[in-house]
């Protein structure tokens, strides 16, 4: 049976800690601007896919029985330090900056 | 139960059930097979695309505090719903192809060391009904395979005949 939605508090619930660390480095890893051209597009799914398969790497470590707090906050470093290609993408949104 | 009503103890078994929960559909959501071929791959791409947007709708949602989602198992429950709208089908996988592959090769491999049930030979390469074996023998074998090259194999079976028919032939 499909799932009723009800728009009610209490709002967030995660606490500060790896764990969160961890959901918004995956955020930040996921979260890729939107492309101007299609060459864009073409860099940014294949940005997404990469993005896609560390994170994964991550999540399936942060999931492992014998995972630690310290492992789950260096797999957050590594998704965060990772080689970010987003910088060669022009996005909507530094064109839209760049035309003002 | 509400929050205010759980024990310290029960919220943080809850809590953490509950991210847990949050991780995995995480991992569900964008690990999703590779595709087989180029064209299989714009499918994957966009799944993927609207999967992982889904996915950061529901990081906002858990982790902003000016876009708060009730709970996170509520979320969860979301991000799943949205997720089963965008399954990742529609494309061969890479696995898929290499199964297909590696089942051809192991049907050729069986292919090629097929006994011919005519003459004998190795490597017969046309697959005979039992039908029409029935039709060709007496029946009381069953033949699945027969050589392609059917005079060579005739003359194989029955030498014989083989030596009149190239006699014939010759003259």
């Amino acid at each position: 049976m499909a799932q009723t939605y009800p728009r009610a508090l209490p709002g967030p619930v995660i606490p500060a800690g790896p764990v969160r660390g961890l959901l918004e480095a995956i955020r930040y890893a996921l979260a890729i601007p939107e492309p101007v051209t299609a060459g864009d597009a073409r860099g940014r799914l294949e940005e997404c896919d990469v993005r896609a398969a560390e994170v994964v790497l991550a999540v399936t470590l942060a999931l492992a029985p014998d995972a630690t707090a310290e492992g789950v906050e260096r797999e957050a470093h590594g998704l965060e330090e990772s080689d970010d290609r987003r910088e060669f993408l022009r996005t909507w949104q530094a064109a839209a900056d760049g035309a003002r | 139960m509400t929050g205010q009503d759980k024990t310290v103890a029960q919220a943080s078994v809850d809590d953490t059930l509950s991210i847990r929960e949050a991780l995995e559909a995480i991992r569900e959501a964008i690990d999703i097979p590779h595709a087989a071929t180029v064209g299989d791959d714009k499918i994957r791409a966009e799944i993927m695309e609207h999967r992982v947007m889904h996915t950061v709708t529901f990081l906002r949602g858990i982790l902003d505090s000016d876009r708060p989602a009730p709970d996170v198992p509520w979320a969860t429950g979301y991000l799943r719903d949205r997720l089963a709208e965008h399954p990742a089908t529609g494309y061969v996988t890479w696995a898929a192809a290499v199964a297909e592959r590696q089942a051809a090769e192991r049907a050729a491999a069986e292919h090629a060391a097929a006994v011919c049930g005519m003459c004998s030979a190795s490597g017969a390469t046309e697959a005979l009904d039992r039908s029409v074996w029935t039709a060709l023998s007496d029946g009381t074998r069953t033949v699945r395979w027969l050589c392609a090259d059917r005079p060579a194999c005739t003359g194989r079976r029955f030498p014989e005949l083989a030596a009149v028919l190239g006699e014939e032939a010759g003259q």
